[in-house]
């Protein structure tokens, strides 16, 4: 259990009768690119959203590296190295590309009292931004308002942000959907880029991606964990398949 | 972004030029009143750029401005009475008319106040924060309307303007330039302070809070400060409109003062920095010219405010100046 980024252990919420997290258990190796699949309205959304505290959940624990975070607010969490994507693309749309970017940097030092120097070209931010706008291949487009890229560099600029903080564990809810088949060329291309280097929970639909990518594969359903194993246990696992896969 | 000639700052220039010329412009044109007028404007126009760091920057739309201004003015009021008195306030402050002891007070006092109701503010957001807002605006009104000490209904006379080593602030030209010295002094603050790494956390939390939080930051706590800094800007009005009139009276707490500020911050354009203080201009301006023709001179301001906000984003800067720069 050592090489654990990550346990969830019996994580209950309900929302009235609903219970989208039932007894949910979750154990992340640190390294792995971890995939969370399941029928929609199995509660993957709402279980990353316990993990980054954006949801509070109504008893369990979340133990992430060493230290246990279930009543953490989101922005403590994020400061201990927990960085995420949301399923609708969340960026500062009124903001340039590299103020974005500049904020995800400087989010990291702890307090950004400082009234009088530019933000842009503070020491931290101009030695950092323009590794950060190539790593999301966005250096061409630095000064445009964010709210004027397409959806695939939006998604990407995101995700650029999610990493500049330097996490040690990224959840990327459904990084692909509503992407075309392109945007999801680049996107597992950078998921792969970033394997081994950052701990990653990614959930996502596309079945072909999650197989191709994940060291692992926690199959959700009606809040429950149905099933853990590499994607070949997972793909002959019989409760999944009928469970989900179904007539596959 | 692209070089120093663009239309923005050359209305900048111009604008800025027409304040620093006006004092001889009026004499040669013997309408010595325009000095007075600009006064207003140029004090306004602090009160209006504070606000817009609140609601143009940070999108928190507060109604209840007035009380830093009202609370800035009191300050200068009630130390001038006590010294006039010879009554020591609480019985031990003095009261004071020199400027450098009375106007960081008050300016202290308006952002103090700001900090107080800020932390209780913050908690809401929308429609609930405009509400919250103006409530603890009009406590303070009713506050000072029934504060007999201090005039109650009526207000406070200063029988002259506080005092400055090497100014005479009597002197209606000199008082201009202070005024127009700090507006400037305040603008060029302001204009650091939104493109500064505080102000980045401030737009952003103002574009996309949930965001913000998820990369690791803690909004509310800069709100709060930009809550105290807006507050001093409209305190440090509220000194100087008290010390341009020499009186002060429960109308400068009064809701009626922040809508007109919300107006001229809509005007002349919503997280501009340059914006309002255009939207102060033009809004004293046709006061001062309609009121000639008609008392009910809102009656042309409404349709003119609605074309504004419904074809001009940023407001008539913006409209002048091309809305891509929004400074």
């Amino acid at each position: 259990m050592t090489d654990s980024i990550l346990q969830v252990r019996d994580l209950c919420k309900s929302y009235g009768a609903v219970m989208a997290s039932r007894k949910l258990c979750l154990d992340i190796r640190r390294g792995d690119v971890h995939a969370l699949i399941g029928p929609n309205g199995a509660g993957k959304t709402t279980a990353v959203n316990q993990l980054s505290g954006d949801t509070l959940p109504d008893s369990g624990s979340i133990v992430f590296d060493g230290s246990e975070i279930s009543r953490l607010p989101a922005y403590r969490r994020a400061r201990l190295g927990l960085a995420r994507s949301f399923q609708i693309t969340s960026i500062f749309e009124d903001l340039t590309v590299a103020e974005n970017l500049a904020l995800a940097i400087i989010a990291r030092t702890g307090h950004n009292f400082r009234f009088w120097r530019n933000g842009l070209k503070t020491p931290l931010v101009a030695q950092e931004l323009p590794e950060a706008l190539l790593r999301v291949d966005l250096d061409r487009q630095a000064d445009l308002p964010a709210r004027h890229l397409s959806h695939g560099e939006k998604r990407q600029l995101e995700v650029g942000m999610a990493l500049t903080g330097r996490p040690k564990l990224l959840l990327l809810d459904e990084p692909m959907a509503g992407m075309g088949p392109g945007g999801t060329v680049e996107m597992a291309k950078l998921i792969r880029r970033l394997k081994g280097e950052i701990t990653i929970l990614l959930v996502e639909h596309d079945m072909e991606a999650v197989f191709s990518l994940a060291d692992r594969i926690s199959v959700l359903v009606y809040g429950e964990c149905v099933a853990n194993g590499t994607p070949d246990e997972i793909r002959s696992n019989p409760t999944v398949r009928t469970a989900y896969l179904g007539d596959d | 972004m692209n070089g120093i000639f663009t239309r923005k700052t050359a209305i900048v220039a111009a604008v800025g030029l027409l304040f620093a010329l006006l004092p001889p412009l009026a004499a040669a044109l013997g309408q010595e009143y325009l000095v007075s007028l600009f006064t207003r404007i140029v004090i306004y126009a602090i009160a209006a750029v504070s606000l817009d760091l609140l609601i143009g920057y940070a999108g928190l739309i507060s109604l209840g401005h007035a009380a830093f201004v009202g609370l800035g003015a009191y300050a200068v009021g009630i130390l001038y009475q006590h010294s006039f008195q010879d009554l020591p306030l609480f019985g031990i402050f003095p009261g004071s008319e020199n400027a450098l002891v009375v106007w960081p007070l008050a300016v202290l006092a308006a952002a103090v106040f700001a900090l107080v109701i800020g932390s209780l503010c913050l908690r809401t957001s929308g429609m609930h924060f405009i509400m919250i807002t103006l409530a603890f605006a009009q406590m303070l009104y009713y506050l000072f309307v029934g504060l007999e000490a201090y005039g109650g209904d009526d207000g406070l006379s200063l029988s002259s303007r506080n005092t400055l080593p090497l100014l005479d602030l009597g002197g209606d030209n000199q008082f201009y330039y202070l005024c127009l010295f700090l507006l400037a002094a305040y603008l060029l603050f302001a204009h650091r302070l939104v493109h500064s790494r505080f102000g980045l956390v401030i737009r952003g939390a103002s574009s996309n809070n949930r965001r913000i939080q998820a990369i690791g930051i803690h909004s509310t706590r800069y709100r709060l400060v930009l809550f105290a800094i807006a507050g001093a800007g409209g305190g440090l009005a509220g000194v100087l409109l008290a010390n341009h009139s020499e009186f002060v009276s429960p109308g400068l707490l009064n809701w009626t003062l922040s809508g007109e500020l919300m107006v001229m911050v809509l005007l002349g354009g919503l997280g501009t920095l340059f914006g309002p203080v255009l939207g102060a201009a033009i809004f004293l301006l046709l006061e001062e010219v309609l009121a000639m023709y008609t008392e009910h001179w809102m009656v042309y301001l409404g349709p003119f405010l609605v074309i504004v906000v419904i074809f001009a984003k940023h407001g008539l800067f913006g409209l002048l100046a091309g809305s891509r720069n929004n400074d």
